[in-house]
């Protein structure tokens, strides 16, 4: 198990390095650079060939790519925004932060409801209660989440109209003055700009847990021991939540890791109808004026978060399936 | 995004092994069993039935369609959708007939006011001819022949029926089901015709999807070693970058190109199934794992069986029943995936049409100012919605028929 | 990424209003908010608070009301000019101005006490510092070629400690305006910079500072930033202090902006129409529904100012002279060609496609809300598609070709070309399609591609043969649809585009390859750089515009309706929105004075 460990925390170095290169190596296949963008310039006609010598856009790719390594090495520096020449970690940090008290939320909030409704349509397997609680669950995944952002907008918007108070805000993190308020109205003012978002997340992303959850439950009942316990004479339901249940549920939490990348997609649309100053909104900014060190920087944070979460997750179920072989 | 491509299967995993085995030791075909299984399922059959009619429509949008997926008139936009009527003034049952519209703005509210000239009826005929040269089409199984290939073997687009026309010989009234568009385009006809892409491209993603994750599964689980490492690394490395950020990327890079939609549809397709393949892989290379330990497998190299027939004859079809379920419920989300891109404006670009790109159309056309007005425009997002839902139905339905411990 | 929105025109107002030393003139003052606090929102984000460093014409538009003042001002309500016509400059921060050797060397003295946000007076110190640290390439500011006149360097010699010397390599037209680089406050950065250099000052004001470490000379200081969310501006007391208004009271202004960020316009106008911003730019009718709605109902109580004339951008075709392949070359090259696609183009169909009806057939490439300069003596474009067939078949596309696209029998070539297009831009993507579909009809094929606004704009820039290649990547492209806001009145809109010879101009990119319409129309050009007199100049632009309009090297399409809502009270009167007049405080745009492309 030791080894296992030590293996697969190893393995994470090329991983790594294979992930940044080859985002490395997306980015710079587009055609054009930052620099491209100053081409058509009035004043400055020779600004694009200017900074393109300035930030070694005339370098070859991969040596830039190395020197990035290098810097994110040894100094930890993720490099310099093109677009706004500061430091790109100040840059993300804040969103980073938004992001996540979004998504935080938004996965405890998934498993609170989905695990039951896994648990449920397991144990009542083809049962009307089944059928509607999947086909409920599906719902949140069919409508596209912009769409759904979009008529939550649409909501809020006529609930104004016609009561003249807000029920929920029109987007937006805080109110405009966030600033003045006590703590604890600030703590209350997050709370109220997050329920619209958290929602949408959450309803987009129920299918997939309680769906795995379904599985495991019927994969765990119909383990041997499972069929032994009840063969004891074990009741139904102390069987079905004492034993079953525990041991999909520890399944499932280990999945987080691998359900963590759905969950920052699906938040990604929502946080520009909601206007959440989250990282997709950056992101996309960023991609399409190529400041490749913004962009390169999502990847290579997101990418460690997703990669430690995989790990832990197969950590966790190595340990709890007996059948992976080390 | 609410993307739900294959790896988010791997946590099931394990267990299919384990009921693969079984149907193994039930004598009857796994095909036989699970049709039966699968007919017992009320829900997947009524989506199979659904998908069915879905993709049926898609094939001959041609023939279904009034107008040609082209077709605009910027005298008729935000047309509402056209009311047919069944029976006369008196109320006695009649040919469905139609009545013109007529777009006025007025500038004080800015309501657009549609008046319906009721002075002369238009009786809408059915199996019309219309011979116009954007009117003619190829018929369905032809036109599945890619257009270069049609143009060198000289095939021209003669087909000319169509369902149903207006009655109107100067051709000046039209009929529009579900209303019009922001250009004037048909919205009944463009979902038909849009739904070519949005239907095939799940499916064409998930087929490419599938072939990489089986090939690269299949190689490292049974050659082992290095290429497996190889190949692990490389999944792992993909499946380590967040989904929707790797599409975005990957987009990005031909999306600057100002490529033509014939070249930008595949490219969505490989695009999409780049970022799918790692979990079939990973899965596939477990089970070959496990096979490959199993009597047949061991039996079969013993008796002087060379690996790619192994690969071939033994442990691909044993995974089979996995490939079916995983496409069917990786479909949908490459549905939804290609309405995302087509919300970032990264999709498919007009003058083709898809469902996400209507939808995006409509959300930033109309969005939050004409919901309630301009429903029509939002028409796609019902189809977007239902075909996601049917899909996922099916495979589930599916995952269940080949299970066989769900067995009744 | 897309649907670029150009916002922030009042803030501009106040920032040129402001323009005056001492005393705010007259005529500017009705137009603006007393007290109080407004909020707009705005399309996009910060990414830098630094002065030196700011990128996008948002940030642009709203940290220039913090940022020091200039030497100069434009008069937008009178000559539209930066010099009156004896040729003396309009001073703002300048007292007085001795120009030793004309458009090429100056003594000036600044205005005594007139004082940053902490109290620190503003001196000749804080003009060289603004121009060292803007000038240092290193810095990486996008005001960069303030400091130089091609490659040879600017120089700024301090007198004493009000008065010093700026001295140009060559002489330049307006030189106090365009080589002006402003001020920074030199008690901050000049430590900052001779202590760690280029590198200190780009880290100097990101987003992570908090207001209250930085200082600004401008009429407004930030109070709060939040990254994503939003930006709050209030009034900098010191600056009241010293510019007053024309009687001597304090300035008008609001007290308080609040600017919120988005990236979705489904966003922007929900705040708008549940009256949580003060500001908005309608573009489509259901936009204007949604507000007259939402004025009907009670739910806001502003006024909606719609149709007002044609907005200031045009959208207009041009073909690539360069094109490699022969046929298209010959072809784009050919005046009886762009006049036979120009009269086949339904411009009333482009603004009922395009634009829901509310917007106008253009008939020059700058719009009425550009007069004087806007070509009034021109006739309306026709549109008589039969008479564009005949004219095609007169220079050779005489017969349909098996797909119905019209061809030259004797040399084979077809009428048929690519029509470019920014990605995002829905206006721009609907009047490619409607022109391809329209032309289609009478064998002329047109297909529309969106592109990359990297793309875009390099086709823009350069290609083909005599291209320098170090300015952008070659670009063979075919044709495009593309406009201009914003850009230097005195030169109306985009000389460099008009000009032969550089990789700028808008159609021919080549050193030598010339028509004479091309050279007599680079001479108008050339001519109305130089000229001072608003007569003549517009004289010399309806000239060049009958030229244009016979050779068509640019096809104009037609320009959007103009409306605004706003929720200001009576700030802005009626006569005040007069869209034909380009002094019209409303006109986004009006405060760039840089040539930007357009990429609403």
């Amino acid at each position: 198990m030791f080894v296992f460990i030590v293996r697969r925390v190893l393995n994470l170095i090329p991983t790594f390095l294979l992930a940044t290169f080859l985002a490395w190596f997306v980015i710079e296949i587009a055609p054009g650079d930052f620099a491209s963008q100053f081409a058509f310039d009035q004043v400055d006609p020779n600004k694009a060939q200017r900074i393109r010598e300035v930030l070694g856009l005339n370098q070859p790719w991969p040596i830039r790519y190395l020197y990035w390594l290098r810097n994110l090495v040894t100094n930890f520096d993720l490099g310099t925004s093109m677009v706004s020449k500061g430091d790109v970690t100040t840059l993300i940090y804040p969103r980073m932060v938004n992001s996540f008290w979004l998504l935080l939320p938004a996965t405890v909030l998934t498993f609170l409801i989905a695990i039951p409704i896994g648990v449920y349509s397991a144990v009542r397997k083809y049962s009307i209660g089944d059928r509607v609680l999947t086909v409920f669950s599906l719902i949140g995944l069919a409508v596209p989440n912009f769409f759904l952002a979009l008529l939550v907008l649409a909501f809020a918007v006529y609930f104004y109209q016609s009561n003249g108070w807000f029920l929920i805000p029109t987007g937006g993190m805080t109110s405009s003055n966030y600033s003045q308020l006590s703590l604890w109205q600030q703590v209350l003012d997050r709370g109220w700009h997050l329920i619209a978002p958290l929602l949408v997340v959450t309803l987009s992303s129920l299918a997939t847990t309680s769906r795995i959850m379904r599985g495991e439950m019927l994969e765990v009942m119909g383990q041997d021991y499972i069929r032994t316990a009840k063969a004891k004479g074990l009741s139904e339901n102390v069987v079905t939540y004492k034993h079953a249940f525990r041991n999909a549920v520890v399944v499932i939490i280990a999945t987080i890791g691998g359900l963590l990348p759905g969950l920052i997609s699906g938040a990604g649309t929502v946080e520009f109808v909601m206007r959440w100053p989250g990282i997709t909104p950056l992101f996309i900014s960023s991609i399409f004026a190529q400041d490749v060190y913004v962009v390169m920087a999502l990847l290579t944070v997101l990418t460690l978060f997703l990669m430690i979460g995989n790990l832990l997750s197969d950590l966790a179920l190595a340990l709890v399936d007996p059948r992976i072989r080390y | 995004m609410a993307t739900q491509t294959p790896q988010t299967q791997t946590g099931a995993a394990p267990s299919r092994r384990a009921r693969a085995a079984r149907a193994e030791r039930q004598g009857a075909s796994l095909s036989t069993i699970a049709w039966k299984q699968f007919r017992q399922h009320p829900l997947a059959r009524g989506a199979l039935l659904i998908l069915g009619i879905l993709y049926t429509a898609a094939a001959f949008a041609d023939f279904l369609a009034p107008y040609p997926e082209r077709y605009i008139n910027t005298n008729n936009t935000f047309q509402p959708p056209t009311q047919v009527h069944f029976r006369d003034e008196d109320g006695r049952w009649s040919r469905p007939y139609i009545y013109p519209m007529k777009k006025s703005l007025d500038l004080q509210t800015f309501q657009t006011v549609w008046e319906v000239d009721t002075s002369q009826k238009y009786y809408l005929k059915f199996f019309v001819r219309r011979e116009g040269i954007r009117d003619r089409y190829v018929p369905f199984p032809v036109s599945l022949i890619p257009l270069k290939l049609r143009q060198t073997w000289d095939i021209r687009p003669t087909a000319t029926l169509h369902l149903f026309g207006v009655d109107d010989p100067t051709d000046r009234v039209k009929v529009h089901l579900w209303g019009t568009d922001d250009l004037g385009g048909d919205v009944f006809g463009k979902v038909l015709f849009g739904a070519r892409i949005s239907l095939t491209i799940g499916i064409l993603a998930s087929l490419v999807a599938i072939a990489i994750g089986m090939l690269m599964g299949g190689l490292a689980g049974f050659y082992g070693g290095w290429l497996d490492e190889l190949i692990l690394r490389l999944v792992e490395a993909i499946d380590a970058i967040p989904s929707l950020f790797l599409l975005l990327t990957l987009s990005a890079v031909f999306y600057p190109l100002g490529l033509p939609s014939s070249v930008v549809f595949p490219l969505i397709v490989v695009v999409l199934s780049l970022i799918g393949w790692g979990g079939v892989a990973r899965t596939i290379r477990a089970q070959v794992l496990s096979l490959k330990e199993r009597d047949f497998a061991v039996a079969a190299k013993a008796a002087g069986a060379s690996n790619w027939r192994i690969i071939r004859a033994h442990l691909l079809p044993q995974t089979l029943s996995y490939v079916i379920v995983v496409m069917s419920l990786a479909i949908p989300g490459f549905i939804l995936t290609e309405a995302v891109l087509s919300f970032f404006g990264l999709g498919i670009q007009p003058p083709a049409t898809s469902w996400g790109l209507m939808l995006n159309t409509a959300q930033s056309f109309v969005g939050v100012s004409g919901l309630g007005d301009r429903w029509w425009i939002f028409i796609p997002g019902i189809f977007i919605f239902v075909s996601v839902l049917t899909w996922n139905l099916l495979g589930d339905g599916l995952r269940d028929a080949f299970d066989p411990r769900s067995r009744r | 990424m897309k649907r670029f929105i150009l916002g922030i025109a009042a803030l501009a107002l106040v920032a040129a209003g402001f323009a005056q030393p001492y005393q705010w003139p007259e005529a500017y003052a009705p137009t603006a908010v007393q007290g109080g606090t407004v909020s707009e929102d705005l399309f996009g984000d910060f990414t830098t608070l630094n002065p030196v460093l700011i990128s996008s014409a948002q940030e642009n538009a709203v940290i220039s009301m913090t940022a020091g003042p200039g030497l100069v001002y434009r008069d937008w309500l009178g000559n539209r000019s930066f010099q009156r016509e004896d040729g003396s400059y309009n001073m703002y921060w300048a007292e007085s101005i001795e120009e030793v050797r004309p458009n090429q060397e100056f003594v000036v003295t600044v205005r005594q006490g007139w004082k940053w946000s902490d109290g620190v007076e503003m001196t000749a110190d804080d003009a060289i510092a603004a121009r060292t640290i803007i000038g240092d390439p290193d810095v990486q500011s996008n005001s960069y070629s303030c400091g130089y006149v091609d490659a040879d360097p600017v120089v700024y010699e301090k007198i004493d400690t009000y008065t010093y010397r700026i001295t140009l390599p060559r002489p330049v037209t307006n030189a106090l305006a365009v080589k002006d680089c402003g001020t920074l406050p030199a008690h901050v950065f000049m430590p900052v910079y001779e202590q760690s250099g280029a590198e200190g000052i780009r880290a100097m004001w990101g987003v992570d500072t908090p207001p209250s470490e930085m200082v600004f000379g401008g009429p407004y200081m930030i109070s709060e930033f939040r990254q994503g969310e939003r930006i709050v501006l209030t009034k900098n007391p010191m600056y009241g202090e010293f510019v007053q208004a024309a009687d001597g009271s304090p300035l008008p202004g609001p007290d308080q902006w609040v600017v919120t960020f988005s990236q979705d316009q489904n966003a922007i106008l929900s705040r708008l129409v549940t009256g949580q911003s003060d500001f908005y730019w309608p573009t489509t009718v259901d936009q204007l529904r949604a507000i007259t709605d939402a004025i009907n109902s009670g739910a806001i109580g502003g006024q909606l100012h719609a149709n007002l004339g044609p907005s200031g951008s045009v959208d207009f075709i041009t073909y690539n002279f360069n094109k490699l392949d022969q046929c298209k070359r010959d072809m784009f090259r050919n005046p009886v060609f762009r006049q036979a696609i120009s009269i086949m183009i339904d411009r009333d169909a482009l603004v009922q496609g395009a634009v829901g009806g509310l917007g106008f057939p253009a008939k020059d490439w700058n719009s009425e809300a550009a007069a004087p300069f806007d070509a009034p003596h021109l006739e309306p474009f026709e549109f008589d598609p039969e008479r564009g067939v005949e004219m095609l078949a007169s220079i050779g596309f005489s017969e349909a070709g098996p797909d119905g696209v019209l061809r030259n029998p004797q040399t084979g070539c077809r009428v048929e070309f690519d029509l470019q297009f920014n990605s995002g831009n829905n206006r721009r993507a609907q009047l490619a399609v409607i022109i391809s579909q329209t032309l289609a009809d009478y064998g002329v094929q047109v297909n529309p591609r969106e592109v990359s606004s990297e793309i875009w704009t390099d086709s823009i820039v350069g290609t083909a043969e005599g291209f320098d290649p170090a300015a952008g990547r070659a670009v063979d492209y075919d044709a495009q649809i593309w406009g201009l806001a914003g850009g230097d009145i005195d030169n109306p809109h985009f000389q460099n585009g008009l000009m032969l010879g550089t990789n700028l101009n808008a159609w021919n990119k080549s050193r030598d390859d010339f028509a004479s319409w091309e050279l007599l129309m680079d001479r108008l050009t050339a001519a109305m750089v130089t000229e001072v007199d608003l007569e003549k100049r517009i004289e010399l632009y309806n000239e060049r515009a009958t030229l244009m309009r016979d050779n068509l090297p640019i096809t104009p399409l037609i320009s959007t309706a103009f409306h605004f809502y706003h929720d200001l009270g009576n700030v802005w009167p009626l006569e005040f929105l007069d869209a034909n007049s380009i002094e019209s405080p409303y006109r986004p745009g009006n405060f760039r004075e840089n040539l930007t492309i357009n990429a609403n």
